[in-house]
């Protein structure tokens, strides 16, 4: 004979099978009947798993437990074990209690099933993406330059003292491509290495060559170098004639 | 731009259950609308009442006090005939075992379920909750900080329920 450990939830499914089958109440149940039964369908079934195994096999030894305190006589019961058992629960009436809990659960698992049968069958679309807001609330609607200014200052104020600057740029480069803009508009052509020989510290050098790399990107100024290692000479391009040096190229 | 007539609304509400495809509260249909709450739960009360004959393959589902458009459970193996759509596999004894424990005693721990049950529950309690019917709603004040689990839901909605107590009653212990 072959059980299938799949259709029993558990010991308690199994052992709460066997007593229906026999149609007796949970309470009136003989235990040691009882006993036989779930030991010989245990002994049948096929374990694949081990720690399923040991959950049947505890509940085989609570039942062969009760079934030999059972056909002792009261009086052949050892003392020390009468006296431990005075304060613990009678493992019978335990049981009993258990099994009567369980079915509650195992009872409205079967309505659950019922209502899995439909309800799991009702389907929906698969949602698709809703088309997403594409104007935005004005965030700023209804502020003033006060409550701006007052903002700034609440944040400005909750910036703690030893908070780490970054070191500024010492000259910005805006200022010395306006510079580079004003000579060349003014002198027509001008050699590079001059520019940079007037360079008074290293943040000037370094600004002064950004500021013509990034005026000859934009197309404001170009440079040419006849001989290799020789001078740049930079000319203004048309459109270098007005306009500020930050405007969008 | 708002509805100018009931029946107007009628079908906004229709159209927007059915694009939407999640639930959706009263609230937030009437916000769609821009009509006031109460007409919104009358106007959806019509609609399931239009949709709650045969005649319509569609029925509309409250769950957990939201409305969802879903197909009629009648016709269900039909839709299932698309090659597409397996019919879900129904949960394992232990599985819906386990649900039937959470759902009634909700929230629960582990230690509980499985006292109950006489059996490890964790291969049930890991299957509810990667079908999303369960999930983890707290963890209870006592030694080691146990995790409760409650229903989700998507529990309600895979059993059809509207809410919770919707939940046939647990049968009585005859023993006690």
């Amino acid at each position: 004979m072959k059980v299938d450990t799949e259709s029993f939830s558990g010991p308690l499914d199994l052992l709460l099978s066997l007593i229906e089958k026999k149609q007796i109440d949970i309470c009136e149940v003989s235990i040691s009947d009882i006993a036989d039964d779930y030991l010989e369908q245990v002994s049948a079934m096929e374990w694949l798993d081990i720690d399923q195994a040991a959950e049947f096999l505890i509940l085989a030894a609570t039942l062969l437990y009760i079934k030999v305190r059972a056909l002792l006589p009261p009086e052949e019961v050892p003392d020390e074990l009468a006296a431990a058992e005075e304060e613990a629960v009678d493992p019978r009436a335990e049981l009993v209690a258990r099994l009567v809990e369980y079915r509650r659960y195992r009872d409205a698992a079967r309505v659950l099933r019922s209502l899995e049968a439909v309800g799991s069958r009702m389907y929906t679309r698969p949602p698709r993406p809703l088309p997403t807001p594409t104007v935005r609330a004005n965030p700023v609607e209804g502020m003033t330059v006060h409550d701006l200014l007052r903002a700034y200052l609440d944040a400005s104020s909750s910036i703690p003292e030893e908070f780490p600057y970054l070191p500024a740029d010492e000259i910005p480069i805006a200022t010395q491509m306006v510079a580079v803009l004003v000579r060349l508009a003014r002198r027509g052509r001008s050699g590079l290495f001059e520019f940079l020989g007037g360079a008074k510290s290293r943040h000037l050098l370094i600004s002064t060559v950004l500021a013509v790399l990034e005026l000859v990107r934009r197309g404001r100024i170009s440079a040419s170098q006849p001989a290799p290692f020789g001078e740049i000479w930079l000319f203004p391009t048309s459109q270098a004639m007005g306009g500020a040096p930050n405007e969008p190229a | 731009m708002r509805p100018t007539n009931l029946h107007e609304a009628q079908a906004a509400i229709e159209a927007i259950l059915f694009a939407a495809s999640f639930p959706l509260s009263v609230k937030e249909l009437a916000a769609a609308i821009q009509i006031d709450e109460d007409t919104t739960a009358k106007l959806l009360r019509e609609l399931q009442d239009r949709h709650s004959c045969k005649e319509s393959g569609i029925v509309v589902s409250k769950v957990d006090g939201s409305f969802i458009l879903m197909s009629r459970p009648e016709y269900a193996h039909f839709v299932e005939n698309l090659s597409a759509r397996q019919r879900p596999a129904p949960l394992s004894p232990a599985s819906i075992e386990t649900l039937s424990i959470i759902a009634y005693r909700q929230p629960v721990t582990r230690g509980e379920i499985d006292r109950i049950r006489g059996v490890s529950s964790d291969s049930s309690i890991a299957t509810l909750s990667e079908r999303g019917l369960i999930a983890e709603v707290g963890r209870r004040n006592s030694v080691g900080r146990p995790v409760l689990y409650g229903t989700t839901p998507e529990f309600l909605m895979y059993l059809g329920l509207a809410s919770l107590s919707d939940l046939p009653p647990l049968p009585e212990s005859e023993d006690q």
